[in-house]
């Protein structure tokens, strides 16, 4: 629901793309990228920017989901570069960013690795139903318990179709 | 206290917008303005929510000892550790309407907190682990499936992911229902005892069978589907599942109507609902109650020794 917050309240999103001119170069950058020898270095990161992560919400519902990263010097700088570069074509209703440095990731895959069976915890730990049906319908049947009483057609037709 | 139905004269100007907002499909984030009953109501049933959640998971916590194998055991466990997680985020929305989660949990350990009807009851055998796991967890996730599009975004989200941990929890239910019912005839026996005590809670669950237009729930878009029609939901996905594998249901008249594509069934005692979710504790309830005060003294001196703090179960 955006636009409906509280005018008192401070919208992290709210940044005037007026304020930041995202497009405008800097005319030192190409000083500070060059080499020694006087080649530019397109690939260097000044010194006076950091690395943000940004994050979008794609739909309402959804949760905030990294979707890339970006170069800037300030949050505020941040927020419009990260709106240019990943939010131009509707991608989503909120977006985020935070400094690379604050994310604390770990990513040896070993410490991720199961080292006891825990499928009782996912749905593969519950499986051949349909042979286990079949057991306790027979099991029904040798009990005489087999009355075929009306009932709806297969499928969740009817209460979908109810409401 | 507002009519928790305001009539259009009822409303002023932005209360009237922000009705329009949620009938038109509109989700509501924390830090939006919202009018005060639609906090109210959404902060009672979300709290409610997790109370339950909490309080859903006592009863088979009861059965991880006694669980027939070790896998049992441990899948028991698991599930029960979800329901908890659950309640935490659960709660974590619930604080975001402006009640402070220790107060909750405070009022809920206290017996002041409401829950759902079906977590009053006492269980006795292996049979009620089936009925809790496969036909009450149904209900839950027929109740829940619809707050999958609930106007309070935040619960939305919290709700997408319950949901789907509650799929998981269905299998384990089943898996159990089947086994008991391919069983020895005293298995089956259990299991049938167990269906006949809880189908009256089950019925009640629903609750009454409240008219669109008069549930506040659904005026102010907590959520989207009448009582009746999540029963009949229940009903059409879980009798034939029951009578597939020969276990009856305690009333005559159940019926399913092909006419009117509905089911007939004879109106349980709402009294008796009334009594047992509004009165004091049932048994059970203070029973369990009493046990999570126990526990809560017996490991408060780690809480003063992380936190620095008392538990919010001893406040009360």
């Amino acid at each position: 629901m955006m636009g409906r917050s509280d005018a008192g309240q401070a919208d992290p999103t709210a940044v005037d793309p007026t304020a930041v001119d995202p497009t405008a170069v800097d005319p030192t950058d190409g000083d500070r990228a060059a080499g020694d020898d006087g080649t530019v270095d397109h690939d260097a990161v000044l010194p006076t920017t950091t690395m943000w992560e940004v994050f979008g919400r794609r739909r309402i519902n959804d949760s905030l989901e990294h979707v890339g990263q970006i170069h800037a010097a300030d949050r505020e700088t941040a927020l419009v570069l990260a709106r240019e570069t990943h939010f131009r074509h509707e991608e989503g209703v909120a977006y985020a960013v935070v400094r690379s440095d604050h994310l604390h990731v770990i990513d040896d895959p070993s410490l991720l690795e199961r080292r006891v069976d825990i499928d009782y915890r996912l749905q593969k730990g519950y499986s051949g139903f349909r042979d286990k049906r079949e057991a306790a319908r027979e099991a029904a049947r040798s009990r005489g318990l087999d009355e075929l009483q009306t009932r709806p057609a297969p499928g969740r037709d009817v209460a979908s179709e109810a409401s | 206290m507002a009519n928790p139905i305001p009539t259009r004269d009822q409303m002023d100007a932005r209360t009237a917008e922000f009705v329009d907002h949620i009938h038109a499909g509109g989700k509501v984030e924390a830090t939006d303005w919202m009018p005060e009953t639609y906090r109210r109501l959404n902060l009672k049933f979300i709290e409610m929510h997790a109370n339950s959640e909490i309080m859903g998971a006592l009863p088979e916590r009861e059965w991880i000892a006694r669980a027939p194998s070790l896998r049992r055991k441990r899948s028991l466990a698991a599930k029960v550790q979800d329901e908890v997680g659950h309640g935490q985020l659960i709660y974590r929305v619930a604080e975001s309407l402006g009640k402070p989660r220790s107060q909750m949990y405070a009022d809920l350990v206290a017996g002041r907190g409401r829950f759902h009807n079906v977590f009053h009851y006492p269980t006795f055998t292996w049979g009620d682990v089936a009925c809790i796991g496969f036909l009450v967890d149904g209900a839950a996730i027929v109740t829940q499936r619809a707050l999958t599009d609930t106007s309070y975004a935040p619960y939305l989200r919290v709700m997408r992911r319950v949901v789907a941990e509650e799929s998981l929890h269905y299998r384990h239910g089943e898996d159990i229902l089947l086994a008991m019912a391919s069983g020895t005839d005293e298995q089956f026996a259990m299991l049938q005892e167990a269906v006949n005590r809880w189908w009256t809670p089950i019925l009640h669950f629903f609750g009454t069978d409240t008219a669109r237009e008069d549930d506040p729930s659904i005026f102010w878009g907590i959520k989207p589907r009448t009582n009746e029609e999540s029963r009949q939901e229940w009903l059409t996905t879980y009798i034939p599942k029951l009578w597939d594998v020969g276990i009856s249901l305690p009333d005559p008249t159940l019926a399913w109507d092909p006419a009117t594509r509905s089911w007939t069934y004879q109106q349980p005692d709402w009294g008796e609902l009334a009594a047992l979710v509004k009165g004091e504790p049932s048994e059970a309830t203070a029973t369990r109650l009493y046990w999570k005060q126990a526990l809560a003294r017996n490991n408060d001196w780690i809480r003063e020794v992380v936190l620095g703090e008392s538990s919010p179960a001893l406040a009360a």
